[in-house]
């Protein structure tokens, strides 16, 4: 029962997985995105369930609906998502990595010059 | 539109009542799971809404028809179970023939490739089969038959894990191209989470929870942090269900935290960790007895 | 997806085809049953009698257990096909407990007549056999094309009689599903208590001088008819809130 692995519920992993995809642009402005029968059949899951990943999307207007035609990607929907992304997940692991920090006594310049370092080290690997 | 409307309906036998007042509706075109401990009477629920049985009192109705002597619920209804029986005479063939034959909306081409794809032999006979491929061959008839109301009742009896897998996945298949009313039933929710869109779960003869399994998965929450912390905001709750490892402990309460009760939380180094649907199944039919921990705690203060 | 709208015809139709085809055992019990009233008729009687110039001996051949073997069969058929095994065969497809009595009911129909003409044909084929072993004086009842009428008579008459001992089966059948206390007493009322020679109580003292005395065909065809369809509505009504697949 001691799961400590926090598995999201399965339509916000689709909500997820349909944000990747626009962020990292496989996914472009005004492109149809699946239905929610392709998403069903995708994933192995109910169609409702599925469609409640993309009503997620819809609300945040990162979507939108054409009658009759599908769902779409909506133009602004990867800066939206990118300040979304911003704002929760990025603040979220910095507010980790200083409480981390705070715990390992390791101050702001060290934390700094740590950052640059794995910076520099991840642009060689690039290379 | 209803499919299935059950309105106060009590079903008792001569010593105790399976099922008691209860009240629900399926609608057109959803597939619900329908989810209880061993002997809660789903199966009861299930042979009832088939017209097989009939309840003792309260008015049942399918497709607006009392289903007990039925002929319109019949024709557009399938109870896949153990229960299914085919004369020895009839080789497994002969039976698609005869399904074939009885239901009108019959995908023959569908019943033949899964039976391929199973390996099942035409000549069998029925009684022949072991466990797990009577069930196979049951499904086949219950996917194929592409009846309106489709039930299915602990399909998976005796199948293998593979076997399982597939099942399901031709299931929902069948169900995306074909949307139907479909109900499930089976004793490993886990296993069916994802498929289903409705639970009805069914606790001591009564419904306990019916609707979107989204809002079952949201209604529990699982609070795992310090001890100490952990029981400063559970205290006032109604807990339903705890496990303590050593300082840490892992309580599940109503998911119903204010925004900032949430920031005090994380502030705390408390997690909030979402239910899985099975999670919450076996919490609120735990009961007042507790969990199973509670039998070894009691004999060891006794 | 759309709802069907069955009729019930068509669904009785269906049943009674998947009947001919599921419930072959059927045949199979029929035809061993007649064998057997064939062996008996082989070995119903013989003997010798004659002076010191002449001397006879004879030997009865009966094809009358062909057809008693056949009621027997009628009649045990009729519960046969009333018991839970074959009730759930039936409703593992589209059914109600009506149309499954009516499909049962042409089915039981069909083959007591197949039944009726085979058994008395069944005495032909001893006559046939005695014939080649021995070339003895032949005494026979009418056959075929000897007495034409008489011998379709002899059909008529078995087909009837087997369509009542397939009747009362079924309804005892039926009866026996509602509960099984019924079996003592019919074993009671049927068998034990006319041996006490209570008034009222000889059933089938009444049945057989009913129907066996009845010297018109038509009259006797008529009553048979009328038994059998209330025989047939007794089984409706009483199991018509019967609960299968339980």
């Amino acid at each position: 029962m001691f799961d400590m692995d926090a598995s999201k519920l399965i339509y916000i992993q689709i909500a997820d997985w349909i944000e990747t995809e626009i962020i990292d642009r496989t996914l472009k402005p005004d492109e149809k995105v699946h239905s929610q029968y392709q998403l069903a059949e995708l994933f192995n899951i109910n169609p409702a369930t599925a469609g409640k990943g993309l009503t997620l999307l819809l609300e945040a207007k990162i979507l939108y609906k054409r009658r009759g035609l599908g769902t779409f990607v909506a133009p602004d929907g990867r800066e939206k998502l990118l300040a979304k992304r911003k704002e929760e997940t990025l603040r979220k692991l910095i507010t980790k990595l200083l409480d981390e920090a705070r715990l390992l006594d390791v101050d702001d310049n060290q934390l700094l010059s740590m950052i640059e370092a794995e910076r520099d080290r991840k642009k060689e690997g690039l290379l | 539109m209803t499919v299935i409307k059950f309105n106060n309906v009590t079903k008792s036998y001569r010593t105790h009542s399976v099922l008691d007042h209860m009240d629900f509706t399926i609608e057109e075109g959803v597939l619900t799971g329908v989810i209880g401990r061993n002997g809660v009477g789903k199966s009861t629920l299930m042979k009832i809404s088939a017209g097989y049985i009939q309840a003792t009192s309260g008015e049942v109705q399918v497709f607006s028809e009392n289903p007990f002597n039925s002929l319109k619920v019949s024709a557009n209804s399938i109870l896949v179970d153990d229960t299914m029986s085919f004369s020895d005479k009839l080789s497994l063939s002969d039976i698609l023939k005869e399904a074939n034959r009885f239901y009108l909306n019959w995908d023959a081409q569908l019943a033949q490739r899964l039976f391929d794809y199973f390996s099942f032999h035409p000549d069998v006979r029925h009684k022949h089969l072991s466990k797990g491929k009577k069930s196979t061959f049951n499904a086949i008839i219950g996917i194929a038959s592409h009846c309106p109301l489709t039930i299915f009742d602990e399909p998976t009896t005796g199948m293998d894990t593979a076997v399982r897998k597939d099942f399901y996945r031709a299931l929902l298949k069948d169900y995306i191209a074909n949307p139907r009313t479909i109900l499930l039933s089976s004793h490993h929710l886990e296993e069916i989470e994802d498929l289903l869109e409705d639970i009805l779960l069914i606790h001591d003869g009564k419904i306990r929870f019916h609707g979107p399994i989204t809002d079952l998965q949201e209604m529990l929450v699982k609070l795992v942090g310090k001890k100490v912390n952990v029981l400063a905001h559970t205290s006032k709750r109604t807990i339903f269900g705890s496990q303590v490892n050593g300082a840490y402990s892992e309580v599940l309460v109503e998911n119903k935290f204010t925004a900032d009760e949430k920031i005090r939380l994380s502030e705390e180094g408390i997690k909030m960790i979402p239910v899985s649907a099975n999670d919450a199944y076996v919490a609120l039919t735990t009961g007042a007895k507790g969990g199973i921990d509670d039998v070894f705690n009691r004999t060891a203060t006794d | 997806m759309y709802l069907t709208e069955p009729r019930l015809t068509d669904i009785v139709k269906k049943q009674f085809l998947y009947k001919l085809n599921a419930y072959t055992g059927v045949f199979s019990s029929l035809l061993i049953m007649q064998l057997i009233g064939l062996f008996f008729g082989f070995n119903t009687g013989g003997g010798s009698s004659g002076s010191e110039s002449l001397t006879i001996n004879w030997r009865s051949l009966s094809g009358d257990m062909a057809v008693i073997f056949t009621l027997f069969w009628a009649f045990s058929t009729g519960i046969l096909i009333t018991t839970l095994a074959y009730r759930n065969d039936a409703f593992s497809f589209v059914s109600t407990r009506l149309s499954h009595h009516v499909s049962s009911f042409l089915f039981l129909l069909v083959m007591s007549c197949i039944a009726g003409i085979t058994a008395p044909l069944a005495s032909s084929v001893i006559k046939l056999i005695s014939l080649f072993q021995h070339n003895a004086v032949f005494i026979e009842t009418s056959g075929l094309f000897a007495s034409p009428v008489d011998f379709f008579i002899r059909i008529a008459t078995a087909v009837i009689y087997t369509i009542l001992f397939a009747g009362f089966g079924y309804v005892i059948g039926s009866l026996i599903q509602l509960s099984k206390l019924v079996i003592p007493f019919l074993v009671i009322g049927l068998f034990i208590l006319p041996l006490f020679n209570i008034s009222g109580t000889g059933f089938i003292e009444y049945m057989v001088i009913f129907f066996g005395f009845e010297t018109s065909l038509l009259i006797f065809l008529v009553k048979v008819l009328i038994t059998v369809l209330v025989l047939f509505a007794i089984s409706v009504a009483i199991t018509n809130k019967t609960e299968v697949r339980k």
